[in-house]
């Protein structure tokens, strides 16, 4: 049977659309952990090039807990989508263990293709998203990327003779973004079933300023934010996903905490917003230490800042490359949330700055050669045994 | 270009402007060439009876009256064996004094290859140059550019890289060179001995910036004559994409197009796509694998072009001459290779990932060393490790007169390790510590 549907138009063949509550897990540490995206939630990633966009879109579409993913590659490298068409048929879904490929549709449109259809790339994904969500599905859809899409929409109403707004892109083009984010969501079906589309598109801003049009109108319309950094990607912290300026605004939900006490545990919006506060404070001594040098600040500031050193190198950093590194489940994130937690709250004792880093430098080492290695195994605690060794040597 | 018999010649021209000239003619198609009192243009816009020509030169000197003749053909490429050790200028003749290439006549620009006709890169392109083959490893098939500022000796690198590389043919694609960069690259591939495996096309400054237009599809037609009819393995090089860039910012401002960013064409990112994207791996061993380079102003990457360029393109290689040991080296933060993760670890030693990274990431340690010391605070034990591990790895890896293989790259990292650290301080993964430590 064939269905034609103009794919300008939005489907909405649903009762209702609440607001979207269910973790959806991505089993990337920096997103499930510090800022979550849920079934139906809207995100987008904005980088510079080189920075990773196109590697944590890749993480995400493979072990996202989704039923159907539907990439649209919008303006990119045809050596990126021709990954997607050789390792996706080879590599196995988590979650059901069937073939990658089997739940994956790519809309390719590389970059040396017209420009007409880059437009029509992204309202085509969207109208399958929506078809298979009508199914009663949980679509994740990826665009990647959406800057490509509005540079389309830029030489087209060029094109056009229309006048230019800012940077030469169409007056209305905040309005089209927000219409078109405004797609995803999380709906009930008619015959009570749910169905949703969670949209990540990427966003390439031009020179990386993120004061550019289209990153704004995109900020204004997608409600998680991961923001990559050309310092931590030059510093090879990957994924380089900023801790502090990103942020997921369905962790202030209330539905979303409800949820997640059930899924997780009560306390873990607060420990996970403990862990920002501890991410932010590093980040202000760091600036301090900068200033004022190593020896003109107490002990105590270098034993925070390396305490919010472990939370970067042990929770988000994530080797995408490696097999067991790259996919942390959510059980998996909790108990390294709770371990890194409790070496955070605990008091060390040091006579000189001197000695704060090559401890922690230690303990970093340990908790990332656990992440190396499978959960519960012999060597998995192995090594928790001996940060328990580690920690009790400095314990107060 | 020689009259033919029944040939249609237009004398009435009703506009000129300074690069176009305007004329009522029927029959003519877009991009199609003509001359117009002997000058080579090309057809840029119809509008109904009209059409706009571009002459490449200028219109200097033409009259109102000049002679228009459509040559009823766009840019073309003859191709056969023969195109080997030859020079040409834009349009495809010969500048070397040799005669005409014979063999099949191809349209230049066509499309770029389907990404379901495709194969996955995963073949690593060995230049012995550290700075690329350990941390930025070149595959072939790929796209990369050298960004660089115009003091920086990246011809110098790529010529090196070119003649390292275990490729069947070199296709020189010169935009703006200079003459004395031409005759460079020339010398060079003639020292070598290698002028056989070499096809160039070269635009110098003393030739129209127009004409440089047509240089990329050029040079891709013939490498896609090598790659695809004769399964051959092609490096094309392109100097300078930005001179390039330019000469397509001149001709939108012709035709009165709205500038977007930088008064660059709102069309850009297209038409360096269209360029790039045609670096391609054939599954019958074919490849084209493209490195550019894309000149900086004062190392400014935000620039419309390299900006656009980055998207484009698998990575990018920076150089920079490192004042600690007086050497130009690639700069292992901004210089990336996307296609690395294809062969690293998986062509070269286990190892090479997290070797690559834990040496890279000791380098930024040392590089906030060395923020401390300009400051004025005092350095710890481990600043004063980074920093004498810093210069040792500039000098003996990131240096781009380094030539050893990869796994001797990887020998050298290690013996830096074991000098300067502890195994808890690099943070490899535990069985490769226990493997290679020294």
């Amino acid at each position: 049977m064939v269905q034609k549907w103009p794919v300008k138009k939005a489907i909405t063949v649903h009762t209702e659309k609440p607001r979207p509550f269910k973790l959806l897990e991505t089993g990337v540490r920096t997103i499930d952990t510090a800022n979550p995206i849920v079934e139906g939630g809207t995100g987008f990633i904005p980088g510079p090039f080189g920075t990773g966009k196109t590697v944590l879109q890749h993480a995400i579409s493979k072990q996202a807990e989704a039923d159907i993913v539907i990439i649209a590659a919008c303006g990119e490298r045809a050596n990126e989508v021709v990954e997607i068409f050789v390792e996706f048929p080879e590599l196995e879904d988590p979650h059901t263990g069937r073939k990658l490929m089997e739940r994956t549709i790519i809309i390719a449109n590389t970059s040396n293709m017209p420009v007409a259809s880059r437009e029509a790339s992204v309202y085509t994904a969207m109208t399958i998203s929506e078809y298979y969500r009508a199914m009663g599905l949980r679509v994740l859809m990826m665009a990647d990327s959406t800057s490509r899409w509005a540079q389309a929409l830029r030489e087209m109403s060029n094109r056009m003779e229309e006048l230019p707004g800012q940077d030469a892109f169409p007056m209305d083009l905040s309005a089209i973004i927000a219409t078109f984010y405004s797609r995803a969501g999380y709906v009930y079906l008619k015959n009570g079933k749910t169905g949703s589309i969670t949209f990540i598109g990427t966003v390439s801003p031009a020179g990386g300023n993120l004061k550019e049009p289209v990153t704004e109108s995109t900020k204004k319309a997608a409600r998680c934010f991961f923001a990559l950094e050309q310092a931590r990607a030059d510093r090879k912290r990957y994924p380089a996903v900023n801790p502090i300026d990103s942020y997921s605004k369905y962790i202030e939900y209330p539905e979303f905490e409800e949820y997640i006490a059930t899924r997780i545990s009560a306390d873990w919006t607060s420990k996970v917003n403990d862990m920002k506060t501890i991410l932010q404070r590093g980040k202000e001594v760091q600036e301090q230490i900068n200033i004022l040098g190593d020896d003109g600040v107490p002990v105590e500031y270098h034993v925070t800042f390396w305490k919010s050193e472990v939370i970067d190198f042990v929770i988000l950093q994530q080797d995408a490359f490696d097999k067991i590194d790259s996919v942390t489940p959510l059980e998996r994130q909790e108990f390294m949330l709770n371990l890194v937690m409790d070496i955070c709250a605990t008091d060390f004792e040091f006579n000189g700055f001197t000695e704060v880093m090559d401890y922690f430098k230690r303990i970093i080492n340990v908790c990332k050669q656990m992440n190396y290695s499978k959960y519960h195994s012999e060597e998995f605690e192995k090594f928790l045994t001996e940060l328990q060794v580690v920690i009790a040597e400095r314990k107060k | 270009m020689a009259t033919k018999a029944f040939q249609k010649i237009y004398t009435k021209i009703i506009q000129i402007t300074k690069a176009t000239c305007t004329l009522n003619a029927s029959g003519v198609g877009n991009d199609e060439l003509a001359t117009v009192n002997g000058k080579l243009a090309q057809v840029v816009k119809i509008m109904g009876d009209e059409v706009t020509l571009q002459v490449f030169e200028g219109t200097e000197g033409i009259p109102t009256n000049a002679e228009v003749i459509f040559l009823g053909k766009s840019p073309s490429l003859k191709v056969s064996e023969q195109l080997a050790g030859r020079f040409f200028n834009s349009f495809g003749n010969p500048i070397d004094g040799g005669p005409e290439v014979e063999g099949e006549e191809r349209e230049i620009g066509g499309p770029s290859v389907n990404p379901v006709r495709r194969k996955q890169p995963s073949e690593l392109i060995a230049t012995g140059i550290a700075g690329i083959d350990l941390n930025n490893t070149l595959v072939s098939g790929q796209k990369i550019p050298f960004f660089a500022d115009p003091d920086q000796p990246f011809n110098q690198v790529m010529a090196n890289v070119a003649l390292r590389a275990k490729t069947d043919k070199i296709i020189l694609g010169g935009m703006g060179l200079t003459n004395d960069d031409y005759l460079y690259f020339k010398n060079v591939f003639n020292n070598a001995g290698v002028l056989d495996r070499i096809v160039s096309f070269v635009n110098t400054t003393e030739n129209p910036p127009v004409e440089r237009l047509l240089i990329p599809d050029m040079a891709l037609t013939a490498a896609e004559y090598f790659a695809v009819d004769k399964n051959e393995k092609v490096l094309v090089l392109l100097t300078d994409m930005t001179s390039y860039a330019d000469a397509l910012a001149i001709v939108s401002n012709r035709m009165d197009q709205i500038p977007s960013k930088d008064s660059m064409p709102g069309s850009l990112y297209s038409d360096l796509a269209k360029i790039y994207e045609k670096a391609v791996q054939f599954p019958a061993g074919g490849s084209i694998t493209i490195i550019a380079v894309t000149t900086l102003s004062g190392g400014d990457i935000t620039h419309a072009i390299p900006d656009n360029t980055g998207y484009i393109t698998e990575g990018q290689l920076f150089l920079r001459r490192d004042s600690d040991v007086g050497k130009v080296i690639v700069d292992p933060f901004r210089s990336l290779s996307r296609l690395k993760q294809l062969v690293i670890g998986k062509k070269t030693r286990e190892d090479h990932p997290q070797v690559m990274n834990a040496a890279v990431r000791l380098f930024a340690d040392a590089a906030n060393a060395k923020t401390k010391l300009e400051n004025g605070f005092d350095l710890t034990d481990y600043d004063d490790r980074t920093l004498a591990f810093a210069k040792d790895y500039s000098e003996k890896l990131l240096a781009i007169d380094v030539n050893i293989d990869t796994t001797a790259m990887l020998d050298v990292a290690w013996g830096m390790f074991s000098e300067h650290f502890k195994p808890t301080e690099v943070n490899i993964k535990q069985e490769f510590v226990d493997k290679y430590w020294k």
